[in-house]
């Protein structure tokens, strides 16, 4: 079987290219202009620091995410990535040319069910590990 | 397309069956996990996981009867996978209790469960017919071993060798991934194993051969993929350019989880690059070419290197941890020997048996470093074991004897594995053929010569000194009863090594015993 | 305009898993060190899907789905890992790690602190509205 050839081409995509170069071009014209027309160039602390209305900034823009959001992300991730496996296991299984055979379409329903039951698993670890409680 | 392959029943059943002690210990260890969060207690964890490990070995050893015709699936159920199969739930029921005693009751479910998922992974990497399967193996050994470093101990010291192993391991797992996409590149196809003309299988290496589809420059490309499989897996084998993690990290954590890293993740590396280089299948040709050189190469280096540099070491676990770089290089200098051909056994068998002979003489040692350890006043210097003879003797002469062992004093275990390998070696036709393999003989009795001085050196200590300062209080006396027993194995084993021998390699009709191969090199 | 062939993406996936590798290698920032080798599983990830597209198999597109399950795992370990080290050290520096080394080497010395871990400077204070900002006092009138 010879290879396929690419046909995938960067020229479908050129509207995209001309809204970017429109946005990187209004972005450097309002920057270039809000320069050149400035009355002067006198730097205080207080001109340079945050615009927060009128009032004395509170801290830095960066703020730190609390620690105890991390621990959500962790556990997400065993659900993100459950996702990953399901489309192609649906597809593989129930798609319009599946690819195997009826009574195999029953064991690998099971085998898909048997794989979200892992996934219940580990949810009840984390939550018997207290990853929920808001310490 | 070509024609769409339907999966059947039967089949896909069958094969879920012959997997089943894998999928039974990724089981047991998921409800350990689980069972850890309601139930606490070191006893019975532990029981459950050796338990467990009992009945995967049991199972496998039913299973391992008549090798399978030559096939292309994803798992590969031949000689190497059955012997190693076996091998690893032994070596981890004596593992389980050493690390189960290192660790408090809250802890116990974790690691029991981490070590059962390990022992899965080397297990599923034996099996391997695709790089799928290979990298999950490997990766089933990886991952759990990261959550033992730090649940062994996560001191100051504890966290920085969790964080060295860690780093390094995700570093190198990218390197190797990156060979194993221009492997599948270059065929075309993710499975190990093709099937010639002849029936049997063969590695994918050789499919190269053929001169259909030559759109790549081949012989360049193929060096990038095996360059960078080979650093990726060298990372775990401790061979030598990728080896500056072992003594740091072999430090920084508990004696019982170094003793693990001695031969789990040493051991998966070592099968995935039988299983990358097709050297389960036997060629009927002899080896050779870039990738016989290449691991040639690593194995001198990793062998003298390793050796030369344990001499240096003042820290126990440190000297341990090179002295294990250089026997991975004996067990890299066995696969430079290559596959079973017609005349000759080959270098895999000797390296599978020197693979559980190590893994017997090296637990044995960590265990009893680990009934050593006193908290309050560990063992960490060599001078640590001076007049330990006197003190604990049991102890002592089972350390002695592991370290006879791996020295490959002759009524060990490791006296013939290391004689099979050098045999090996020495009636290789490819000695005749290029003088390098001969001078890996030559290079193994050197370094052999040169690790009898500092093994000499711990067993002077420990029986010929007296004791240096005050002596901490022994652990727990199951890490005792493991190194006792795995001493006991060293010199059973080295008195019958044919017990280990349970497995044989088919070639072209001809019964080549893989293990051990003493017998089958005299007469081919 | 040129389709893109198969060397293209390989070339790209090489620049990817190479600009991951220098930054493993360069970087101090345990984060940015972790997210490095991202990028390299990431050029992988490339590499495979476009030798699948040139092979006409899905073998390459279903071991990049393993191979992001594998990065997913990793990635939540490098959370959990980094989270621990940071509570013991206050400090992302991978260079203060270093106890464990050879009898006879010294520790690496880096004079020059991590971006983003020096104490930034206090903020200014706006006069409040209505009063009239503090003059300095003249010391002698006439």
């Amino acid at each position: 079987m010879p290879p396929e050839p690419f046909d995938f081409s960067l020229t479908t995509y050129y509207p995209i290219f001309l809204f970017l170069g429109a946005v990187i071009g209004f972005a450097v014209v309002s920057l270039l202009l809000s320069y050149l027309i400035n009355p002067g160039r006198i730097t205080t602390s207080v001109k340079q620091m945050p615009y927060e209305s009128g009032m004395d900034p509170i801290g830095d823009a960066r703020q730190q995410f609390d620690v105890r959001f991390y621990l959500i992300a962790i556990l997400f991730l065993v659900f993100d990535v459950e996702l990953l496996f399901l489309y192609p296991w649906a597809v593989a299984t129930y798609g319009e040319y599946p690819v195997v055979t009826p009574s195999l379409q029953t064991v690998l329903f099971w085998e898909g069910m048997i794989f979200l039951a892992t996934l219940l698993l580990a949810w009840i670890v984390a939550w018997r590990k207290g990853v929920f409680r808001w310490r | 397309m070509p024609t769409q392959e339907m999966l059947d029943v039967t089949g896909f059943l069958g094969l879920s069956l012959r997997a089943g002690p894998e999928l039974g210990l990724l089981a047991l260890a998921c409800l350990t996990f689980l069972g850890g969060t309601f139930i606490r207690g070191r006893l019975l964890w532990g029981l459950v996981g050796v338990i467990g490990l009992g009945f995967a070995a049991g199972f496998s050893a039913i299973q391992s009867g008549p090798a399978f015709a030559p096939t292309r699936d994803f798992f590969c159920f031949d000689d190497v996978a059955s012997c190693v199969r076996l091998i690893v739930p032994i070596l981890g029921m004596l593992m389980l209790p050493i690390l189960v005693a290192e660790v408090d009751d809250v802890r116990a479910a974790d690691i029991v469960g981490c070590t059962l998922c390990a022992c899965a992974g080397v297990s599923l990497t034996s099996m391997a017919g695709d790089l799928v399967l290979l990298f999950l193996g490997l990766e089933a050994v990886s991952i759990p071993t990261y959550v033992m470093l730090y649940l062994a101990r996560h001191d100051r010291r504890g966290q920085e060798a969790t964080l060295k192993y860690f780093m390094l391991s995700i570093f190198s797992s990218a390197l190797f991934l990156f060979g194993a996409s221009y492997l599948y590149g270059l065929t075309g196809q993710t499975r190990l194993t093709s099937v010639s003309s002849n029936g049997l299988s063969r590695g994918i290496l050789e499919l190269l051969a053929d001169p259909s589809s030559q759109r790549f420059d081949m012989p360049r490309t193929l060096a990038i993929a095996l360059i960078f499989v080979i650093a990726g897996l060298g990372m775990k084998i401790t061979a030598v350019p990728f080896h500056f993690y072992a003594p740091d990290v072999y430090q920084g954590t508990s004696p019982g989880m170094a003793g693990f890293l001695s031969w789990f993740p040493k051991a998966a590396g070592l099968i995935a690059l039988l299983r990358v280089l097709g050297l389960a299948h036997g060629h009927g040709e002899p080896f050779g070419g870039m990738d016989g050189t290449l691991i040639w190469i690593l194995a001198v280096v990793t062998m003298t290197l390793g050796n030369c540099l344990a001499i240096w070491q003042g820290n126990l676990r440190r000297m341990l941890a090179y002295s294990g770089v250089a026997q991975g290089g004996y067990m890299l200098a066995s696969l430079a020997v290559g596959p079973a051909t017609h005349q000759h056994a080959g270098g895999v068998g000797p390296m599978l048996f020197y693979l559980a002979a190590y893994g017997i003489m090296s637990l044995g040692a960590f265990a009893i470093i680990a009934y050593l350890n006193d908290p309050e006043m560990p063992v960490e210097h060599i001078d640590d074991l001076a007049g330990l003879g006197s003190r604990a003797p049991i102890a002592s002469w089972s350390l002695a004897i592991c370290l006879f062992g791996m020295l490959g004093l002759p009524l060990t275990v490791g006296f013939i594995a290391k004689a099979q390998v050098l045999l090996a070696t020495l009636v290789s036709p490819m000695a005749a053929g290029s003088s390098l393999i001969g001078i890996l003989g030559l290079l193994i009795v050197f370094n052999a010569a040169v690790g009898a001085w500092y093994y000499l050196g711990l067993v002077h200590r420990m029986f010929l000194r007296r004791p240096l300062g005050p002596q901490g209080k022994c652990g727990p006396k199951v890490q005792l009863a493991a190194g006792l027993v795995c001493a006991i194995l060293t010199v059973l084993l080295g008195i019958v090594p044919s017990w280990l021998g349970w497995t044989q390699i088919r070639q072209g009709g001809r019964v080549h015993a893989i293990v051990p191969a003493v017998t089958m090199v005299a007469k081919p | 305009m040129n389709s893109p062939d198969l060397p293209h993406y390989l070339a790209c996936a090489a620049v990817l898993f190479v600009l991951g590798l220098v930054g493993f290698l360069a970087r101090r920032n345990l984060i940015l060190m972790f997210l490095s080798v991202e990028l390299m599983v990431q050029g992988v990830a490339l590499n495979f899907v476009a030798f699948a597209r040139f092979r006409g198999n899905l073998d390459g597109q279903s071991f990049v789905l393993f191979m992001l399950t594998v990065a997913a795992c990793e990635a939540a370990l490098a959370l959990a890992l980094i989270l621990a080290l940071y509570r013991t050290q206050a400090s992302l520096d991978v260079s203060l790690w270093q106890n464990l080394r050879e009898d006879d080497l010294d520790a690496t010395e880096d004079d020059e602190p991590l971006p983003g871990m020096m104490p930034e400077a206090p903020l200014p204070s706006l006069p409040v509205a209505g009063i009239a900002p503090a003059r300095p006092e003249e010391s002698n009138r006439v």
